[in-house]
């Protein structure tokens, strides 16, 4: 069985971690986890024409774009970490993308042949009063495979 | 683990008892399989107080969907059974709407997963996510295992 882990970081999505924990996977199942970023962006591109702004905007965006990397990669360490510890006969891989989550996710499915994507009902970006938050909704309805929402019961 | 599968004998819900076989699970899992049918309200209730031969529909039509509603679980409780013989399956057959049954009936039965296809009889197929599995991943307290084949998708 070929799965995609998809995580954030979140609360949300460490719920999936250990949902997809608790499911007796066959012993040959493999778990890709994915984590992306969305490029960290300028707020005024257009200062970037004047030097001594547009240096200190480089170093901003280089150092935001070092630290959102650096974040991902321990993301999804913690993550396959989190896996193995529960189930070592995993063979477990990861991957940092930069991008649109919900396509990335979608075309890393595709790439990998998944049967199965899991992923937290919301992750960082929704509001807490959604149910269901935006990249899970397009997920649950475009993939080409099966989708599980991961949430967790004993919670609130 | 508790899993309830809802399913509606439509294609899509015999993907998702069939995916359902491909986990491996624990020998003291417990599977609720659950079927509803909609009780559809007479067009013309006024009928019935006629005593025709009318005034027995509602009951036919109701006893019907039983049948069938319990032979659609029981080919489900079959195919899980051959995969996995010490499951401990129990089987439901209601009356009422799809998606506020399974909501509760997961809840009464302390499920940590619902198992679903992505859409089912009611859908047209240029849909690709049914109402009552948006709903489900939207609303239930527990996991939901939306089920797709990956095959067919195309």
């Amino acid at each position: 069985m070929k799965i995609i882990l998809a995580v954030d970081g979140s609360e949300f999505s460490k719920v999936a971690v250990s949902e997809l924990a608790k499911i007796p996977l066959p012993n040959d199942s493999e778990v890709s986890i994915i984590n992306v970023y969305e490029n960290p962006n300028v707020w005024a591109p257009d200062l970037l024409t004047v030097d001594s702004v547009r240096s200190y905007y480089q170093e901003v965006i280089s150092n935001a774009e070092e630290f959102a990397e650096k974040s991902a990669e321990k993301i999804v360490s913690v993550a396959a970490d989190s896996l193995k510890n529960k189930n070592s006969t995993l063979k477990i891989t990861t991957a940092v993308v930069i991008g649109l989550p919900k396509k990335e996710i979608l075309e890393k499915a595709e790439a990998f042949n998944a049967d199965l994507i899991i992923l937290g009902s919301q992750g960082h970006g929704a509001f807490s009063r959604l149910l269901l938050g935006s990249v899970s909704q397009y997920i649950a309805t475009h993939a080409k495979c099966s989708v599980m929402i991961a949430r967790n019961k004993d919670e609130k | 683990m508790k899993i309830v599968l809802a399913i509606d004998g439509s294609h899509y819900s015999k993907a998702a008892v069939k995916e359902l076989t491909k986990i491996p699970l624990p020998n003291d899992s417990e599977v609720n399989i659950i079927n509803i049918y909609e009780h559809r309200a007479m067009p013309m209730p006024g009928l019935v107080s006629t005593k025709a031969t009318l005034y027995k529909y509602p009951e036919d039509a109701i006893k019907n969907a039983q049948i069938i509603g319990k032979s659609i679980v029981s080919k489900a409780v079959e195919v899980l059974k051959r995969k996995n013989d010490s499951l401990n399956i129990t089987t439901t057959v209601v009356n009422g709407l799809p998606k506020k049954e399974i909501l509760e009936k997961a809840e009464s039965f302390d499920a940590d997963l619902i198992v679903v296809g992505s859409q089912g009889q009611g859908a047209f197929s240029r849909f690709l996510l049914g109402s009552v599995s948006q709903y489900l991943a939207t609303h239930a307290k527990c996991s939901v295992l939306i089920v797709k084949e990956k095959e067919d998708a195309q």
